[in-house]
This record gives C-alpha cells, structure tokens and sequence, in this order.
C-alpha cells in the first residue's frame, strides 16, 4: 500500500479580501476509490471556500438585528451597559 | 482498549489538547482540590503542575482569550474589551474576530499543516477558516453563523448543540439559570467528547464558558451558603471536573492536557459607575437630560468611560470635536483623574475601589496603543467597574449579577509538565503550546514558553 496523506489549502479572492480553506486527502494511487474519496474532499473544500467566501462577505459584522442580540446578552452579563 | 483510545483523534505525535473553564478561580480550585471535591483535577495537578496565572488588563474574556490565543499584549491584537467606540463618530461596537490583529494559535497550526479543532474561544466569530474544525463563541449571533467547515451544521444541530445560556432567565428565576447552566453545559461537553474523539485533531482547544455564568449569578450564593444554590454550585463544578477526568482518559500519553481559566472570580460588593464620578467632578458633561449612548455626551468634556474601567481622555485630533491638546495638558489631566481614582471611595465603607490606575503604556506595547484607553482601572476586587452613561450614585448592588472578574487568579494546569519560571502570565500560553507541538514560537510574543 503507498498512502500518500497531504494538506491541500485553497484560497480565493472575494470582495472582503483573501480566504483559504484547508482539506486533508489521503491517497492511495493503486486503490481508485481511495483517489475518489480524495478528489471528493476536495470538491467539498472548493464548496467550503465557496460558502465561506459567501458568508464573510455578508457578514459586516452584523446586521443591526444581530448586533441588538449580541448586544442584549453582553448587556445581561454585564459586560456593556 | 488502550489501542483503541491511542486512536482517538486521530495520530499520535507532539498533540496538545487546551480545556478553558472560563473564570474558574486558582484559589478555588486549589482548594476544592485539596478538599479532595476536585479528583479529576487533583489528578492532573499531580501528573503535571497546577499554578495560578494573572490575566491581563481588562480582564474580560474577549480581551483574555485572544492574548493566550495570540500570546500577545492588546496593543498588538487590538482587542481592548467587549464593547470599543469608533473616536471620530463616537459610535460603539462590538469587536470580533475581525478586528483582531495577529494571528491566533489555530491560524499557525493551521499553516504548519496541522489540524486543529477549536470550539467556544471567545472571540473568534465569525469563523475564520481552519485546517480542522471552529466552532466561534457566544459573540455569534446564531449557531448557523459560527460553524467552520459549515458542512458540519447538521452534526452540531443533531447535538443539540447551543452557543451559549440566555443570562436574562438569571433577571428572571434563579431556579430556572439552573436549569438552563446545566443543559446548555451538557450539550457543550458532549459537542467537545464528540470533536475530541472523533475528528483528526494535532491541536484541540475548548472552553468550557457556562462557569463564568455561574460565577456571574452564583459566585455569592456559593460563598455564602445558600442552601440551594451553594449545592448546585458545587454540582456544575463535579460535573465539569468528571468530564475533565473523561477527557484526559481518552488522551494518549503522547498528548499534553491543558485545563486553563482566563481570569479568576470574586463576589461584588458594588458596581461602580465611573461615568457618574467623573460627571460629578466636571470631566463628564451631558448633551441632553437622558444620556444614553457616547454620542450624547457634550463637547465640552474631558474624559468618559467604557467598560470595564477604561477612562478616555477628549484628545483634540484623535476623539470627535476633542478638546484636550495632546503633551503637557493631556499628561496633567491623566495624571489628575488617575490620583483622584486612586482616591476614589465606597461611599458606604470608605473603602478604596480603584487599586491602581495604570496608564496605558505600563501594560500595553505595540502598534495598536493608540486605540488602548488613556487609563485602565484596576479595581480593588469586590468593586465591579461599570460604563454606564447616566446613574444617580456612584454605586449600587445588584441582587442578580453577584460574581465578577478578577486579574491575578487564573489557572493553568499542565498535566506531564513542570511549569518553568514565576507566576505564569496568560500570554504564555500560546508560546507554550508551540513549544509542545514544536513549531517555531514567533519574536512578536510577548509571553514565554513555560516548558523546555
């Protein structure tokens, strides 16, 4: 068996700047569906980035409603007034 | 069986695995210890070294969690509390992960190719991609929001997994925040039992956030007895230390257990509204009748306060219409509000509130130093220090919120390590854990490794 594991790092470029998502492959090349199983993790990393890339760009850091909620609790423990 | 544990989270290898119990006391702890209350614990103060461990200034978990993380003072991460105001609008908000300046542990794990898992570090929302698994803090707004890879939703959903307790059913019944510490810490435990043992895993960080809220409403009642409460604190306190004990037992040998607090915790005597002192001795001037919120404070002010203990002085050129002049005048006011604070007295009991007021270049160094409070107010414990705006006392007893933070009674315990040095400092952390997992500690640290 000639297992070859590996970090693969992603990065992409969106509106809020750079984002790099990590997947860790092990690949055996005599064993196919072990090369399946590595091209599928990387598929979903691409995904990951994707989704990520997504969401940081949505998030500016709150919407008013979330700053309210975060706001509420910080308030309840006494954090800020 | 001791294979099969061997296997649990993935390879073996330099691993190191960080346990926070949010605001858990040294001398507490210590004592539960001794008393033999804390056997999981006990155990591995025994293996290993227990010390106590000071925090840093303001020691809120925001500000304490992101220098372990970064092992950085906040004038190189930027993060000086939960709440920051933006000087030329005067508009507040609350910092996030965003805001944070250098790199966390995680962030040079990852980098070093190895796979991390970090659940519940304050601040670390919105989740910044990992090699591995982050799950953010209680900063995030909702679970769906604080999940890295976002893949791993279900999993969390499936726990029933919650982002934090809701501190308002404490305001409402002291019976129901026990119910509510104990589910929201049961569903916490069993996320942290489940990345630990099944996810890959080189460097695995979680903090434990529900003794925090128990200090914050129970702190008191423990210490003084109550019959009820003083049980059930001690109960949350069984159940964290067992858990602890499971975690350990499902470590191999070759796996270094970090159980770590952030800051310590002590009983209120009062809150103390710094923004009211300053209103009565002429610093602080009101817009309006009702002030509520930075912006209504007038022009013609001196200083004002943010949580917790910070004193901003109105420098002309860097706070909005300011109206100090930077050098000889600012120096003679900071120098004036620091001695009257060190005077400052509980009305009640004539005791000191304020232990010292340190300018800020006595605990911060780096490129954000400009953004750090002009003066931070170290209360003498007992005396919570408070921000808001428009109080009719100096003071005042909370009957809910009976427990607050302390700076120079953190814990750190290090099971198969003797501690090197003096009091260890929570920006050692992060050098340390390098250390252990042989990756290079970076020059910009300001702690050290306490391990050879």
């Amino acid at each position: 068996m000639d297992q070859r594991a590996f970090t693969v790092s992603l990065t992409g470029t969106d509106g809020a700047g750079e984002t790099t998502v990590f997947a860790q492959v092990a690949v055996d090349p005599s064993d196919p569906s072990s090369v399946e199983d590595g091209l599928a993790k990387l598929l979903a990393a691409l995904d990951d980035l994707r989704r990520v890339s997504a969401r940081t760009e949505a998030l500016e850091p709150y919407s008013a409603d979330e700053e309210e909620v975060i706001e509420r609790r910080l308030r309840a423990l006494g954090y800020v007034e | 069986m001791a294979s099969f544990l061997r296997r649990l989270g993935g390879r073996s290898g330099r691993r190191v695995a960080v346990i926070g119990v949010d605001g858990v006391p040294y001398s507490y702890a210590a004592g539960e210890i001794a008393a033999g209350r804390l056997p999981g614990l006990g155990r591995l103060a025994r293996e290993g070294s227990l010390a106590r461990m000071t925090s840093v200034y303001p020691w809120v978990s925001s500000v304490a969690w992101t220098s372990c993380a970064t092992g950085c003072n906040p004038a190189k991460h930027n993060m000086f509390g939960f709440v920051d105001r933006d000087p030329a609008t005067y508009r507040t908000f609350i910092p996030t992960a965003r805001d944070i300046r250098r790199p966390m542990l995680w962030d040079l794990l990852s980098r070093a190719g190895k796979q991390v898992v970090v659940i519940n570090v304050p601040v670390t929302y919105p989740p910044q991609p990992v090699n591995g698994v982050l799950i953010a803090d209680f900063l995030s707004p909702s679970l769906d929001k604080a999940v890295y890879p976002p893949s791993l939703l279900p999993t969390l959903e499936r726990l029933d997994y919650r982002v934090d307790v809701d501190p308002w059913i404490a305001y409402e019944s002291l019976d129901r925040m026990m119910s509510e510490i104990e589910m929201v810490l049961e569903r916490r435990l069993a996320a942290i039992e489940h990345f630990l043992k099944s996810a890959r895993w080189d460097f695995f960080m979680a903090v434990i956030m529900e003794t925090d809220r128990l200090h914050h409403f129970f702190w008191s009642r423990m210490e003084e007895r109550h019959p009820v409460y003083a049980p059930f604190f001690e109960r949350v306190y069984r159940r964290v230390d067992e858990a602890i004990a499971g975690f350990a037992r499902a470590l191999d040998d070759d796996t270094t257990l970090v159980v770590m607090s952030d800051h310590g915790f002590c009983s209120i005597e009062q809150e103390v509204f710094y923004n009211h002192w300053l209103h009565e001795r002429g610093w602080l001037k009101y817009a309006n009748s009702g002030p509520k919120e930075l912006r209504d404070i007038a022009d013609s002010s001196l200083a004002y306060s943010l949580d917790p203990g910070r004193i901003f002085i109105r420098v002309r050129g860097r706070e909005r219409n300011g109206v100090v002049a930077p050098g000889a005048e600012y120096e003679a006011l900071r120098d004036e509000i620091a001695a009257a604070a060190e005077e400052l007295r509980d009305p009640g009991t004539g005791a000191r509130v304020v232990r010292k007021a340190y300018r800020r270049e006595e605990l911060y160094a780096g490129p954000y130093l400009e953004s750090a409070a002009d003066l931070i107010l170290a209360p003498v414990d007992g005396y919570d220090p408070k921000g808001a705006l428009h109080k009719a006392s100096l003071t005042h007893k909370d009957p809910v919120m009976v427990g607050m933070h302390t700076h120079d009674d953190a814990t750190l315990c290090v099971r198969g390590h003797q501690l090197a040095g003096p009091t260890p400092s929570i920006v050692d952390v992060a050098p340390t854990v390098l250390r252990l997992m042989g990756v290079p500690v970076r020059a910009e640290m300001d702690g050290t490794a306490l391990v050879k």
